[in-house]
């Protein structure tokens, strides 16, 4: 039998996943936060799980390298891609957001956006028929703006305290985001019966949570 | 100073003499199959004018459509699509709109590319055929189970199509009196299968409970046609919703009957380009592969924009998708990661 693979998001994910994971009784005996490896068996199960970049795991499902995948909303807005997002798993929330250290990027005729998610700010921006410039940056967005190089940011807040602590605040709201559970649509067709097996039990973990 | 002259542009490539071989000889069967069915082979113009394109709703997004400028400076595309093209022939030089006639096709069909990592994005093969003149649902058998033959020609294992209802999601929306942004937006929603999203949306619009409820059935009226088509009779509202589910039955019926039940699926919430399909449309799935590699439907509204009111009916096969996917199952029967 071939194995379910999963890919799941480096980083704040993780911990959250392994969780749910393991509430349906799917544990990866050989993962520790500190090894190096980045694929895990469950023999028992048949399900293989890959640990990539979050950025990446849009890429792995859409294109069939893997069956599933566990990762943020921000990542599917972002790539755009076509993939089956069937459970939203209700962790990692967090949202979507302009911050700046002062409305005066609205009186501009074309401010100037760092961020990490090109797309999304172009999109907002283009909805609300302002032109804007972007600037991708790969890390420490906050930064921008103090450095000078941005007029306002587009980046995820989950408390706010990175924001305030580089002297900026919330502007605008984009939308708010949370963990997905999304499926390739070629996988989901061929591999049916496994894959919505795992999908309905997560979904009645989550459900479960809910309920509480 | 790059030195382009030794390079391949993106989303373009090179077929080594192996290669082309190899697909010349897949080509050849479903060609034969084609033939044999009694689908005559045609030709089109490798550039259109883009107004062709453009003013047709709903089919290839305006921005990748690849231009170029016309020596009088009107604007042509290279051929972004097999069917239209087909569907002005077939309307054409006073046809009959009741004459049964079967077109087929081998092209190149030229994109803006939307995946840069895809060398082949922006130049690939299509096969297909086009039916016209019948608007029945032995049309719509008679076309799928060719499209199933042609994968079973090739070799393909454990391959599955999808059969799903174009009318069914446009009857319900019948109901409403949503603007059609936010009909596009559930459409995503349910043809993305986002149950999360699309439970919120639901909620607050302003539409009867029913339509609410069946607006969320959709994406899981997913599966094995006779629980899915009896699960959908459950959600229907109009007589043009049971219409298309009485189609479908009888379309499945026909095809398990021939012999096909094995490879089927039902997805009503499959709706890509819903403007133009109105009837029966269908996706075939090769296991392990990303993305469909046949895609196909019911468009009798078409060849109206040409002058000539025919029934249509048709599909393509992605060629190049298709020999990666059969590729892959040859290297891979071992497991997981490759």
């Amino acid at each position: 039998m071939d194995y379910v693979e999963v890919a799941v998001a480096k980083g704040r994910l993780v911990d959250s996943t392994l969780e749910l994971f393991a509430e349906i009784g799917l544990v990866f005996p050989d993962y520790s936060p500190d090894s190096r490896k980045l694929f895990f068996t469950n023999e028992e199960r048949q399900v293989r799980m890959v640990l990539v970049k979050s950025a990446d795991v849009p890429t792995y499902v859409e294109r069939g390298a893997v069956d599933m995948g566990i990762v943020g909303k921000d990542q599917l807005l972002e790539s755009g891609a076509e993939v089956y997002e069937l459970v939203d798993l209700g962790f990692g929330t967090c949202k979507m957001v302009v911050a700046s250290p002062s409305t005066a990027y609205r009186r501009k005729p074309k401010p100037v956006v760092a961020t990490k998610y090109p797309k999304i700010a172009q999109a907002y921006f283009r909805d609300k028929d302002q032109p804007i410039e972007t600037i991708t940056l790969h890390g420490s967005v906050e930064l921008a703006p103090l450095a000078g190089l941005s007029d306002c940011i587009v980046d995820i807040v989950e408390t706010g305290t990175t924001l305030k602590e580089n002297g900026l605040y919330i502007t605008e709201e984009i939308a708010a985001l949370s963990a997905r559970l999304v499926v390739n649509r070629a996988s989901f067709k061929t591999k049916f019966h496994r894959l919505s097996g795992l999908v309905d039990q997560i979904q009645a973990v989550i459900d479960g949570r809910e309920r509480q | 100073m790059e030195r382009l002259s030794r390079l391949v542009p993106n989303g373009v490539n090179d077929l080594s003499h192996q290669d082309l071989e190899h697909k010349q000889q897949i080509l050849g069967e479903i060609a034969q199959l084609f033939k044999d069915g009694g689908y005559h082979q045609v030709q089109t113009p490798i550039f259109e004018y883009y107004d062709l394109f453009k003013e047709i709703k709903g089919t290839i997004e305006m921005d990748r459509m690849i231009k170029v400028i016309d020596t009088d400076g009107k604007v042509l595309v290279l051929r972004p699509d097999a069917t239209i093209p087909i569907a002005r022939m077939a309307a054409s030089h006073g046809a009959d709109p009741n004459e049964l006639r079967r077109f087929a096709y081998v092209t190149s069909i030229f994109r803006m590319a939307d995946d840069p990592q895809n060398v082949q994005s922006r130049e690939f093969t299509q096969a297909g055929v086009e039916l016209f003149g019948d608007g029945g649902v032995r049309a719509d058998v008679e076309v799928i189970s060719l499209a199933i033959r042609c994968l079973q020609r090739i070799g393909m294992a454990g391959f599955t199509f999808d059969l799903g209802q174009a009318n069914f999601f446009k009857a319900l929306t019948a109901e409403t009196s949503l603007a059609s942004e936010e009909l596009l937006h559930l459409q995503h929603l349910i043809e993305t299968k986002n149950f999360a999203d699309l439970r919120r949306q639901v909620q607050d619009l302003p539409v009867r409970q029913e339509v609410k409820d069946a607006l969320r059935a959709i994406p899981r009226l997913y599966g094995p046609p006779e629980a899915v088509l009896e699960e959908a009779r459950k959600v229907i509202l109009n007589s043009e919703m049971e219409a298309g589910i009485d189609e479908l039955t009888a379309a499945y019926e026909a095809l398990s009957q021939a012999g096909y039940g094995e490879f089927l699926a039902v997805d009503l919430g499959l709706m890509n380009n819903l403007k133009y399909y109105t009837g029966i449309l269908f996706q075939g799935y090769a296991p392990g592969y990303g993305k469909p590699i046949v895609l196909g439907g019911r468009y009798d509204e078409l060849s109206k924009y040409f002058g000539c009111d025919t029934k249509a009916t048709g599909f393509a096969v992605y060629i190049d998708d298709l020999i990666t996917a059969v590729k892959n199952q040859e290297r891979q029967n071992g497991n997981g990661l490759r």
